[in-house]
């Protein structure tokens, strides 16, 4: 089996696209969020009751086994994940990798990112490649605001304060995490670059990821919305990828809006919040001076 | 075995209440090299030149003071780094220094008002000099010809105030180059073509070359076989680092290309970049750490690369702005590496102690590493010694 590929970062940092745009290549395969390092076992992922956790899954089997996601090959994925409830996280990615035949598996899946999901892969997958991506801390704190909001509605203040705080942690974490990675095993791709110039990003990305630059190769990762994660799935499956990517999937190429590290954090208005030094000394180790 | 060399035919010199040595320079002259030695008391500071064999014994001394006035002393001192390109600037017969030849010290009055400078190093540049002023809002840059003088450059392009600061100079394939360190983006790196030295400042690398404020700034550029050959520093702050914050290697290439030597994997802009060497940012160690001296020489005959890694040892300034002013604290331990190859280094063992100093110049010579340092008292010789293989 190829070494799989996990996107890592916070919510709200373009993974979906950029997840959907490497697993194009004709050599790799881009999962949905699939969710299998939260807990122990993919039974108990199953029993978490979390209608959202286990979707991208049984859209995953129900595509790579019983070849389409309908109704009724979601409902007989449900069942034949059901009958490996004892496997490991790790071991059904394995047994994903082998069911794409035998293809570079790309995971974006946000909960790998948190400290216990991603030891948990480190230790099955000592020689997989880890993909920081980043985003400036004003866009991506701004978007999930704006997720949470969408739906809660109105969020206390308290939480509302303790959520800024997200992206550095999150960030300090995972640039810890990649220090302590072997040479070429951990790459920091600004968000940002991504969208001023995908096929660029995109050919390092095959260099890095030992994929093939074959004529074409490049071309299909420049249409992540040909993925089959890039719509919602059927009724008893809709879920398992960012909500906002699936309905417009496309690659929308350009450089993104110019955002600051100065000034109060507008969405908590009147709050007069402000990013703190550790947050800005952080933004600016991942490039983001402005 | 590594030891501190010992003055040798001459005494040490005399002044009042002397308090720091400092080597600023040295540079291959003969079968050894000469040192300009910078001691600073409380009565002020004066330049020595020192005529090191190749163990780093100090076989002659010359204090400049002796020989020209305050401001052409030191003006001096720093041109004659370059001595070895510049044989008109001094000559030195037997083991001593009998001479300076300066073919027109008013014209360098013009290039310094009694603030601290710094000139490029000659190797390579022919009849050129630079040298930086820094001045309060923003550096000064003026480039000096050695027959047709000396002028102010134009250094808008650079975007110079108070936070970007040049921090070194080099002179390769026909080109000035000039570093600028950012602490908050990252250093730049810009190129002169000398050929017409009116014209546009080119951008040679940005951002820290897309490592951003984890390379804040460039102290140390050399020419070497393979290129011109760069060491960075990430000056990390007051707020407590996450990740590796070690300093890296680059290579300009002929022509504006770039590699990656030493350092972190990324993606940029310029292509993917993998170290050559294999070895991550601090040659493998993730303290904050800086490379600010690189020698470039000939080992057992063969062209070698010496860089000196060697670690912070201060209090950090809380203000990432103000994060330059924590380039003079890189003095704690010490480590050297040595390649003939960009791809290969090694690392030299030695006994230093941990409170040498701040390495300050190195240079290879037919017998061994000489390394200049600070070093606090009137009699010491700030240099010790290194033997290779």
């Amino acid at each position: 089996m190829r070494q799989p590929l996990f996107i890592i970062c916070p919510g709200r940092t373009f993974s979906s696209v950029v997840c959907s745009a490497i697993g194009q290549h004709p050599e790799a395969y881009g999962l949905p969020e699939v969710n299998l390092f939260v807990r122990d076992t993919v039974g108990e992922l199953m029993a978490s009751g979390r209608v959202g956790a286990i979707t991208g899954l049984k859209r995953t089997i129900a595509e790579l086994n019983f070849g389409a996601q309908t109704v009724e090959t979601v409902e007989a994925a449900t069942a034949w994940i059901e009958e490996r409830g004892a496997m490991s996280g790790a071991q059904m990615l394995r047994l994903l990798g082998e069911l794409s035949g035998g293809r570079m598996i790309v995971d974006k899946t946000p909960t790998n990112s948190q400290e216990k999901a991603l030891l948990r892969i480190a230790e099955a997958f000592p020689e997989a490649r880890f993909l920081h991506l980043t985003r400036h801390p004003r866009a991506t704190l701004r978007s999930q605001y704006k997720a949470i909001q969408s739906r809660r509605g109105k969020i206390p203040r308290k939480m509302l304060i303790e959520a800024t705080g997200r992206w550095l942690e999150r960030h300090r974490w995972l640039v810890e995490f990649g220090a302590a990675l072997g040479p070429g095993q951990y790459l920091c791709l600004h968000g940002e670059w991504f969208f001023e110039d995908p096929r660029r990003i995109l050919e390092q990305v095959c260099d890095w990821a030992e994929l093939s630059r074959a004529p074409g190769a490049v071309e299909r990762m420049m249409h992540p919305e040909e993925s089959p994660y890039a719509r919602p799935g059927p009724e008893n499956a809709p879920y398992g990828n960012n909500p906002g990517f699936m309905e417009n999937p496309h690659l929308r190429i350009g450089a993104p809006s110019a955002e600051t590290l100065d000034g109060p954090l507008e969405w908590l208005d009147g709050l007069d919040v402000y990013f703190d030094a550790e947050t800005r000394q952080l933004a600016h180790q991942l490039g983001y001076a402005g | 075995m590594t030891r501190a060399a010992n003055i040798r035919e001459t005494e040490p010199v005399n002044m009042e209440s002397p308090e720091l040595g400092v080597v600023r320079a040295l540079v291959p002259a003969q079968d050894g090299c000469l040192a300009e030695i910078e001691r600073i008391g409380a009565g002020g500071g004066v330049v020595e030149l020192a005529r090191l064999d190749a163990t780093g014994n100090a076989r002659a001394m010359v204090r400049l003071g002796d020989m020209l006035g305050t401001l052409e002393q030191e003006i001096a001192a720093r041109l004659l780094s370059g001595v070895s390109d510049a044989p008109d600037l001094v000559r030195a017969e037997g083991a001593g220094l009998v001479g300076l030849a300066l073919s027109d010290p008013s014209a360098l009055k013009t290039l310094r008002d009694g603030r601290e400078g710094l000139f490029g190093p000659s190797a390579g540049s022919g009849p050129w000099w630079a040298l930086v002023e820094h001045c309060a809002g923003a550096d000064l840059l003026h480039l000096l010809h050695l027959s047709d003088g000396v002028r102010r450059l134009d250094c808008g392009p650079l975007r110079l105030d108070a936070r970007r600061r040049i921090t070194a100079i080099a002179f390769f394939d026909g080109a000035l180059f000039v570093a600028v360190a950012d602490p908050l983006a990252g250093f730049d790196l810009f190129r002169l073509d000398l050929a017409a030295p009116t014209g546009e400042w080119v951008t040679v690398l940005c951002r820290g070359a897309h490592r951003f404020a984890l390379n804040a700034a460039v102290f140390a550029m050399r020419q070497t076989p393979a290129g011109l050959l760069i060491g960075t520093a990430a000056l990390a702050g007051g707020v407590a680092p996450v990740g590796n914050w070690g300093p890296e290697l680059l290579l300009v290439l002929p022509g504006g290309t770039w590699d990656l030597v030493m350092g972190q994997p990324r993606f940029t802009p310029d292509g993917l970049k993998l170290p050559a060497s294999a070895r991550l940012a601090g040659m493998d160690r993730a303290g904050n750490a800086a490379i600010k001296v690189i020698a470039q020489g000939l080992v057992e005959g063969c062209p070698a690369t010496v860089v000196a890694v060697q670690d912070f040892d201060g209090a950090n300034k809380a203000d990432r702005a103000e994060v330059l002013a924590d380039a003079m604290d890189y003095r704690g331990p010490v480590r050297f590496y040595l390649s003939h190859d960009p791809a290969e280094w090694r690392e030299l063992p030695h006994a230093l102690p941990d409170g040498l100093g701040e390495v300050t110049a190195l240079c290879l010579t037919g017998r061994g590493l000489v390394i200049g340092h600070e070093a606090l008292g009137a009699s010491g010789l700030p240099v010790s010694f290194l033997p290779l293989p």
